[in-house]
């Protein structure tokens, strides 16, 4: 289990070192920095001046390996946006963020789950059906039509719940339930494809043979198998909460880490841009990690790989 | 296909969100004039609150409340009055003697004097202080304290809006204070000397701003609301929700089709309001392409249906234009050559040039809400039926600006608000001084133009900028097409107006 903990931290350390480099080179590739920086008012003197002041005249491959120096040692530098210390944004921003995500996945579980178990148990009923229904609409509706949906009703019609911010748990009720609908369909689906391949296989006949009753078999016997798979897909599933939550942050106004990472892109900010990335990514990586090791730890033939 | 799709979608939203808010106005609107607090939205971002350290518009809104300048202009009138100044004396078309107004207080009890003065001009025109916009300030040399109470100004070389950036883009900041806590503490924690204090902020999305009780009399700017309370909310929809339902008591720059639903709401006052903006198309003459034939750029002209395209997409407050500049500029000449909409002119000169069955041309377009989707459509549409097959790429400012600069399209799309300065040095000069954005590079035109640039006698200036003008017109060395507006809503008990500079002076609004 040790060296399977300790290959997996090497390779996620690898993937975030890799992301890294990827989006230093890539926000280069969008566009000129100064000019982003300055916006659509901007003359040449003032381009050039950005240039020089905040050394993009040097080669890219020094500033990239200038950053990674103080990243190393804790140093994400300032924003060109804000001119405050990147930490200082990112203590603002990331815990909405963060506690969106997790309200929103906890959200979608608590749906999927119980929605799947019962799709599986009647393949093809009514209920199945229904499942399937909302598994097809929460996927096929875009999820900035389905927010202004439920503000013209929950927050304009009658009124009971705020139309945007964060300042109270009322304000991350709409947003909770559109990026968490969002999510909940593909693992809604794969719950219910893995519990009808545990339901029919040979050890559950067995246990149904020895008299369990349903309960035990299918959340005693059944569920710890099918669930598995479900762990590695919620955990990607938060990873795109955090990074793709920029849509629900944009209409319910709630100033969160998704929207300043596009707003960082559009303002040429490479501090806030590149530490933001990090986060999300190392994030990720360390989610697919425990996700790894959870698995490995419920289902110990995965720890042989 | 899946645009027009989405923004059908976002208009539904909008339809039925108007729909449930018809019954629910008029109460909540009236409670925020009992708490004395202006609520503001704006899809615009504020960057840093060291104002030289920002590039963006409501930076420059948010100074004119922090901070106060030496001289001020007076938008009605367009005379620049006394500020921080007590007066000021124009000696010489390079230096300007300033007396400095006792008694003024800065948001931390400090007591402004000639020190500050001397010391905000000299460090923030300094190129190694890093003002991003460097057009602001590197036309001053220095500063100097003559005695206590004056302050002279020397300038490199003579600039004829030397006044318009002292009253409107360089406020004074303490020197104790900005020694003490740099652009980090300023960035933070601004003190001016301004009408309204900060009161909190979270960085780049929320401030409230404080009446600053000890606002020195005398001052041109008012501060009858107690509190200014500003959000950053950059969906539109989200924005017109919060003002219907009594969430907002202001918001701005939503499209006219917007604005006609939203008149008549309870509670709400729906205004629009001209403004120096123009949305024109840039040619490109350095590269081989057709539109190097002066024939073929008139023929764009005549091609392009303006005042339909401008009514339908842009709204009545618009006004199409013929020079490269905005009608109410000074030395802006709107008596040259026009191309009124003449499908059947555009093809025979197109013939006339060799390009009877048309041709191929790529353009860039800067995304911007002034050079939208609909727009770009429609003129594509328009110059597609006379032959001329467009090829569109929309970016973001920065690569479409470096796109352009690097001569890779033949023509550009985009939109230029002058700084919100009514001169055309701050407008026509921008695309024809003979710097890199000028692709044309005539050199007849670019010695006019740096002329006017140079020359401080008003009248020189007018007849420099008007022959250049007049041969840009007759070249169509530019496709101007229309002047822009902004639409605003507020709360019926706010009085306030914006003004063509596109500044939101909150500091004036008052409560009926």
């Amino acid at each position: 289990m040790l060296v399977y903990a300790v290959k997996r931290i090497a390779l996620a350390l690898a993937v975030g070192a890799f992301v890294s480099a990827l989006s230093f080179f890539l926000l280069y590739a969008a566009g000129d920095p100064a000019t982003a920086i300055l916006g659509p008012s901007a003359t040449q003197v003032d381009i050039d001046n950005v240039r020089r002041l905040y050394g993009f005249d040097r080669p890219v491959i020094i500033q990239y390996i200038d950053w990674l120096w103080r990243a190393l040692q804790g140093n994400f530098g300032w924003s060109y946006f804000l001119r405050i210390p990147v930490e200082t944004v990112l203590e603002q921003r990331l815990p909405v963020t963060f506690l969106l995500g997790a309200c929103s996945i906890i959200f979608a579980l608590v749906l999927a789950i119980p929605l799947g178990i019962a799709a599986a148990l009647k393949p093809n009923s009514f209920v199945d059906r229904c499942a399937l229904f909302l598994a097809v609409a929460g996927q096929a509706m875009p999820s900035f039509w389905f927010a202004l949906m439920l503000i013209s009703t929950f927050s304009v019609s009658y009124a009971i719940l705020p139309v945007s911010g964060s300042e109270t748990w009322r304000h991350f009720v709409l947003p909770t339930i559109v990026l968490g609908y969002y999510a909940m369909p593909a693992i809604m689906r794969l719950t219910r494809s893995n519990m009808i391949d545990v339901l029919g296989s040979d050890y559950i006949r067995t246990a149904r043979s020895k008299g369990l009753s349903s309960a035990q078999i299918v959340f005693k016997h059944a569920l710890r198998n099918a669930i598995v798979p479900v762990i590695s897909l919620t955990a990607a599933q938060f990873g795109f909460m955090l990074a793709g939550s920029v849509v629900v942050e944009s209409v319910f106004a709630i100033q969160g880490a998704g929207r300043l990472a596009w707003e960082s892109i559009m303002r040429g900010d490479i501090p806030t841009m590149q530490a933001i990335i990090l986060v999300f990514s190392m994030t990720y990586v360390l989610l697919t990690l425990l996700a790894d090791l959870l698995n490995a730890w419920l289902n110990p033939r995965m720890r042989l790989g | 296909m899946k645009l027009a799709i989405k923004a059908r979608m976002r208009a539904a939203a909008l339809t039925a969100i108007l729909a449930a808010s018809t019954t629910l106005l008029a109460g909540p609107a009236l409670a925020q004039k009992s708490k004395d607090t202006l609520r503001v939205i704006t899809s615009e971002p504020t960057s840093s609150l060291d104002y030289y350290k920002g590039a963006e518009r409501m930076n420059i809104i948010m100074s004119h409340h922090l901070f106060d300048t030496l001289i001020y202009k007076d938008v009605k009138t367009g005379e620049f009055v006394p500020a921080l100044a007590e007066s000021y004396k124009v000696v010489d078309g390079k230096t300007i003697d300033f007396v400095i107004r006792q008694g003024v207080k800065f948001h931390n009890g400090e007591t402004m004097t000639a020190d500050d003065v001397v010391y905000t001009l000299n460090k923030v025109s300094d190129p190694n202080f890093g003002a991003l916009y460097q057009i602001a300030v590197q036309w001053i040399d220095h500063a100097e304290k003559l005695d206590s109470t004056h302050v002279r100004l020397h300038m490199k070389k003579a600039s004829p809006v030397a006044l318009e950036w002292l009253a409107g883009f360089l406020p004074i900041y303490p020197k104790a204070y900005y020694e003490k806590v740099g652009s980090a503490g300023m960035a933070v924690r601004p003190i001016g000397t301004g009408p309204y204090r900060l009161e909190s902020a979270d960085p780049g999305t929320h401030w409230t701003l404080k009446r600053f009780a000890d606002h020195y009399k005398g001052s041109p700017k008012g501060n009858a609301i107690g509190t200014i309370d500003i959000r950053l909310m950059t969906e539109m929809n989200t924005q017109l929700t919060e003002m219907l339902t009594g969430g907002a008591d202001f918001i701005w720059g939503f499209p006219p089709d917007v604005a006609s639903r939203m008149k008549g709401r309870p509670g709400v006052a729906v205004n629009n309001v001209p403004i120096l903006r123009i949305v024109y198309m840039l040619v490109n003459l350095q590269k081989e392409s057709p539109i190097k034939d002066v024939r073929v750029r008139r023929a764009i002209m005549h091609a392009i249906n303006r005042e339909k395209i401008m009514q339908t997409f842009v709204g009545s407050g618009s006004q199409v234009i013929n020079s490269p500049c905005n009608p109410v500029q000074f030395g802006c000449k709107t008596d040259v050559t026009r191309y009124d909409y003449d499908p059947a002119k555009a093809r025979a000169l197109l013939a006339e040039a060799g390009y009877k069955d048309g041709f191929t041309l790529p353009m860039m377009v800067g995304i911007n809400v002034t050079t939208g989707r609909s727009i770009q459509e429609a003129i594509m549409s328009d110059l597609a039926a006379v032959g001329i097959k467009m090829e569109v790429t929309a970016q973001h400012w920065a690569p479409a600006r470096e796109s352009w600069i690097g001569k890779n399209y033949p023509m550009m799309l985009m939109a230029w608000g002058s700084w919100g300065i009514s001169d055309v040095a701050m407008m026509t000069s921008e695309f024809f001084n003979g710097n890199e954005v000028d692709l044309v590079k005539d050199k007849k035109v670019v010695s006019l133009i740096r002329q006017g640039d140079q020359e401080i006698d008003r009248d020189r200036r007018k007849a420099a900028y008007g022959e250049a003008i007049s041969r840009i017109a007759d070249q169509a060395y530019f496709i101007p097409l229309w002047t822009y507006n902004v639409n605003y809503a507020m709360n019926k008990d706010l009085n306030m107006t914006i003004q063509p500079d596109e500044i939101a002076r909150f500091f004036n609004a008052t409560w009926k």
